[in-house]
């Protein structure tokens, strides 16, 4: 029977524009539960069949039979959704229709609970207790502001009022990765429940560098998560959640694109530590629903590289960092008749600090410096002192804004008209210290070939500077829906998206690359302002679409288009003979069609797919003075694909039920560059899983399988010191899967 | 900072700090007052052609605004007799319109006043000339600015010329392929002239260098040392160096440049022209720039 906070809470979801049939999301579609109410998802559609966007959503028990424990298990299940395995759990990089980035800002936005992630770098990583996971697809910068210009992804955990359980979770896997975990959840009190959970992961990997024999993508992960709820009154309740992370990689298996050989001398590792946590108060009267969501985050993590992934010894780059995170969201949502509304203010404020040194070594100096200058003056050759010299950085950033947002629905017969809008302000700052000290020996050849030393020549560099930015966003949206009857409904939708602009402090390597040349009297010092500053990038989402759904069916269908502009990219100057630089450099086009279907011919039997394609291309672009207008927008897949089936076989044990699944993923072409010159054929892995489970879902045993076709593709591929890399996707995976739970008294 | 920018910036810093220092607070004038700590003067007969002394000297210079004139002191000078001036001062010249960017002034018959000078004993100068112009170029992402001031006075049979030691300028230089005939042009190079006065020498720095179309992006700096300099009987500061020497690069010299039939001329009052031959990349170039101080500076102009 549900509290008085539940029905009050439903009593305003309710004065909402209703739809027919909840998703069926299992063999089961037809069973309905009344589940806890949680209130972070009041901000977006509760029920996201009625939603104007694209939106796929997939439950807990769904994700276990897919084995979905982060947010790169969407990929392709999501249409025209992709997020490659690659780099490290630091590289997320993920593209919706097109759109994405490799570097800095993203462009699809991540909650946990509600808690905005404010970077993404640490976007990736494991969760067991997901309760639900939802991609929404386009521009979802009105509400959920700064970087969600392509999409948003919201994972919720379940709520410890789920009901008292202790349940543990251990696996094992090829690659000798072995997973375990368990949550506690328990009623303190009649107001109060409280859930514990914790989650293990260690893997050797499945690559090996050549040179020294050792396994290269090594994990080892632990997190913790604890959520509290507490409903003091019929009107209130509070909810916190805190998390915590470690993570210690190896990761970057790039192998050289010539020889197919992982093979480097230097060490490369990711390692990270994240806190975080959220608060959730709301306050629910009549026909309004006032929340808060405060969080702070911390993110502590280590890159290191061996920059020229090769067994010479060039140059190794660390980037250490910490960060910390606040955002405050305070909105409302109310209705009156067929009027509703909601609004709110939000802000942020990201401090963090970087140590990033790059190491110049033997080869490295020999090569990209001595080789370069003795070049132009082979009489005079120069030789430098050490063999082995750092080109420091540290940085100082501050980012901080505001935004104030406000949607209005209101619904007439079958029409619902939405209007949107949201104003986002943000300041930048970043203090740069760059530091170097070290110098060369010139020496002059004589006639007979000997050489004798001609004069010294220091290297000292010790400059620091500051850079600041302000950006302000109108991001408004209009939305019309159309209900046909108990089948669905229609939409169109246009809404404005925005990534931020900042500083991308990766380039200054590369600032410092230059400067040390100009101190040699070659090339151009850049501006550092000049080099990693970049603007914001926006773009305009046009889509229709619809959302049908029958007594044992859904489908989802969607057209979209999109126009990008000041795009962000790294390129190279015109002219240019080194060096890159961050700018906003083209504008894009990218159009396409989704759809999505979930069908359940019989009880037992369940059919999902899902398909996504798009077209997205340069409408204007320059970079070293070629025209890139036209090309295909690299790393982003053309087509997405997924198919599903899952039964449960006839045979039913005394105490348990056998159901079994076979998945299909598949995405491609890819294109590697912007010229499109090289890619990755459109490729497809097979995934499978076998499930004895108990009736009442107390235990269950899963044999599953990843990549069992072991399809041979890659994942990322780029050029570093005029060698080309490629990264191999994961070859094929089996494991087993053990959960218990156990009733826990109160 | 690199040199250049040092010099320029040393004596910009210097100039505009005192001019601003200096700004006349009267009520009803406004003046500004610049000094130059180190000046060549060089003294020609006008009768022979020939250079009869050079000498080091300070000196500041006077503008009024508001009186439209110029005027300048010179200290220690000596005078083609060899007579010393301990201070001696040409004061309100009057300015003449033009349209060359350049403020000029000047008077014929002109008596200095002197300090540590019998009055009766002054000379008259037959005609004394100031001119003076500010210029930018962009070197790196950052403008520099040349503040260019030239003397001309004319006593007896002969003329005496004041100017700064160190000037720039730039312009469009043209390279010309010997063999081809092909020839291509920039705009990116700069080029300072330092005058060494106690050697007699001169150093030419070619900034963003550019002898043939392959290095136009390479951004490099060579300096053409040693080049003995001379004064013509026009008062042109000429730097001549015909045999084939080696340009240096970062304190080095660098024998893949060779130059030769290096010729340099410097007007006081107008711009400086250059010209030589270099082996580059391959090729052998004829490099020449006539690049007059007020480059980009007329209404109708626009750097290239």
């Amino acid at each position: 029977m549900p509290n008085k906070f539940q029905i009050a809470l439903l009593s305003a979801l309710l004065a909402l524009p209703a739809t027919a049939a909840e998703t069926p999301d299992s063999a089961r579609a037809h069973h309905r539960t009344l589940r806890a109410i949680e209130v972070m998802g009041v901000k977006q559609d509760a029920k996201v069949e009625a939603a104007v966007a694209a939106v796929t959503q997939l439950r807990g028990k769904r994700l276990q039979q897919l084995g979905i424990s982060a947010a790169k298990g969407l990929s392709e299940v999501a249409p025209n959704f992709f997020m490659p395995d690659y780099g490290s759990r630091m590289t997320s990089s993920i593209y919706v229709r097109g759109l994405g980035s490799r570097m800095d800002q993203p462009v699809v936005g991540l909650t946990i609970d509600g808690v905005p992630y404010l970077n993404k770098d640490s976007y990736d990583f494991d969760i067991d207790n997901i309760d639900r996971m939802e991609v929404w697809r386009g521009a979802q910068s009105v509400l959920n502001g700064r970087n969600a210009m392509a999409g948003q992804i919201n994972i919720y955990t379940r709520s410890p009022w789920s009901g008292p359980r202790l349940r543990l979770m251990a696996g094992y896997g090829r690659g000798n990765t072995w997973r375990a975990g368990g949550v506690w959840r328990t009623r303190l009190s009649e107001t109060v429940a409280t859930s514990l959970s914790a989650y293990m992961r260690s893997s050797d990997g499945f690559f090996r560098n050549a040179a020294t024999g050792a396994r290269i993508d090594t994990e080892r992960q632990g997190s913790a998560r604890w959520k509290t709820s507490w409903r003091p009154s019929a009107h209130m309740s509070l909810t916190n959640t805190a998390a915590a992370s470690v993570l210690r990689q190896g990761g970057f298996p790039y192998a050289e694109a010539s020889t197919g050989t992982i093979a480097r001398n230097d060490t490369c590792f990711y390692r990270r530590t994240t806190f975080s946590d959220g608060l959730t108060v709301s306050w629910a009267g009549r026909r309004i629903v006032a929340t808060s969501l405060t969080s702070v985050q911390y993110l502590d993590d280590n890159m290191t590289l061996d920059q020229d992934f090769t067994t010479a010894d060039m140059f190794t780059l660390t980037q250490k960092r910490r960060e910390w995170g606040f955002t405050e969201d305070l909105f409302t949502r109310g209705s009156r008749g067929n009027y509703s509304w909601l609004g709110g203010v939000f802000g942020f404020y990201r401090p963090s600090t970087m140590n990033a040194p790059v190491d110049f070594k033997d080869q490295g100096i020999a090569q990209l410096i001595e080789h370069h200058r003795n070049q132009a003056n082979p009489s005079y050759p120069i030789s430098w002192h050490t063999r082995r010299f750092t080109l420091g950085s540290d940085f100082s950033m501050h980012n901080g804004g505001f935004a104030l947002y406000h949607e209005s629905k209101y619904a007439a017969g079958n029409w619902t008209v939405e209007a949107a809008l949201r104003y986002d302000f943000e300041h930048n700052s970043l203090h740069w210290h760059s530091t170097c000290s070290t110098g060369y020996n010139t020496l002059h050849v004589l006639p007979d070939g000997t050489t004798e030393h001609y004069m010294s020549t220091p290297v000292d560099i010790d400059e620091s500077g500051d850079m600041s930015m302000n950006f302000s966003q109108l991001l408004p949206k209009v939305a019309v829906s159309y209900r046909l009857g108990a089948i669905g409904d229609i939409y169109l939708n246009v809404a404005k998206g925005y990534k931020a602009g900042g500083f991308n402090v990766q380039m200054f390597s590369d600032v410092l690359q230059q400067k040390l040349m100009r101190l040699m009297g070659f090339g151009m010092a850049y501006k550092p302002e000049d080099v990693v500053s970049y603007r914001p990038e926006t773009s305009w989402n046009y889509e229709a679409g619809a959302h049908l759904h029958g007594k044992r069916w859904t489908a989802d269908a969607t057209v979209f288009f999109i126009d990008t502009r000041n795009r962000q990219l790294t390129t190279f100057p015109a002219g240019s003979t080194t060096g890159r630089i961050m700018t906003n450099a083209a504008r894009a086009h990218s159009c396409g069609v989704e759809a999505s279907a979930t069908w359940t011919p019989v009880d037992d039997l369940t059919i999902q797919a899902s398909y996504g394609y798009t077209h997205a291309t340069f409408r204007s672009y320059t970079s070293g003075g070629i025209s890139y207008r036209g090309k295909t927008l690299p790393y982003a897949p053309a087509h997405t694909l997924f198919a599903a089936a899952e039964w449960s076989l006839p045979l039913k044990l005394s105490y348990a039920a056998v159901s079994a699944g076979a998945n299909v993923r598949a995405a491609g072409p890819i294109w590697w560059d912007d010229a499109n010159t090289l890619r990755q054929p459109f490729y497809a892995t097979l995934g499978a899983h076998i499930t004895i489970a108990d009736g009442n879902d107390r235990w269950s045993l899963r044999l599953w399988g990843e990549n069992l076709t072991d399809t041979h593709y890659s994942t990322f591929y780029f050029v570093s010191v005029g060698r080309a890399f490629l990264q191999r996707a994961r070859p094929w995976q089996a494991g087993i899967t053990i959960r218990y739970a156990f009733d826990v008294a109160y | 900072m690199n040199r250049f920018k040092t010099i320029l910036w040393a004596v910009a810093v210097a100039a505009m700090a005192l001019t601003t220092s200096c700004l006349n607070s009267d009520n009803t004038e406004q003046k500004t007052t610049e000094n130059i700590n180190s000046a060549i003067a060089y003294t020609i007969d006008r009768l022979t052609g020939q250079t009869v002394s050079e000498q080091s000297i300070s000196l500041e210079i006077l503008t009024n605004y508001t009186a439209l004139t110029m005027g300048f002191t010179l200290n220690n000078f000596t005078l083609p007799d060899g007579k010393v001036l301990p201070k001696a001062t040409f004061a309100d010249l009057p300015l003449k319109m033009n349209d060359t960017g350049w403020m000029l002034a000047e008077d014929t018959n002109v008596l200095p006043t002197a300090e540590g000078f019998a009055a009766e004993t002054m000379p008259m100068f037959s005609s004394v000339r100031i001119g003076a112009i500010n210029h930018v170029a962009d070197l790196m992402d950052q403008t520099v600015v040349g503040y260019e001031r030239a003397i001309r006075m004319e006593i007896s049979n002969y003329v005496i010329y004041i100017t700064r030691p160190s000037t720039w300028s730039t312009g469009t230089t043209y390279a010309t392929d010997q063999s081809t005939g092909t020839s291509f042009k920039s705009t990116k190079p700069i080029y300072l002239v330092n005058l060494d006065t106690e050697k007699h020498t001169a150093r030419i720095t070619v900034y963003n260098a550019v002898f043939a179309q392959a290095m136009e992006n390479l951004n490099l700096e060579i300096e053409f040392r040693d080049i003995p300099y001379s004064f013509d009987a026009n008062g042109n500061i000429r730097l001549v160096r015909n045999e084939e020497f080696d340009p240096y690069h970062k304190d080095t010299p660098n024998p893949s440049f060779p130059i030769s039939n290096l010729s340099c001329t410097l007007n006081i009052f107008s711009g400086i022209t250059i010209s030589f031959n270099c082996e580059a990349m391959g090729g052998n170039y004829h490099v020449a720039a006539d690049m007059p101080f007020n480059y980009g500076l007329k209404s109708e102009t626009t750097q290239q």
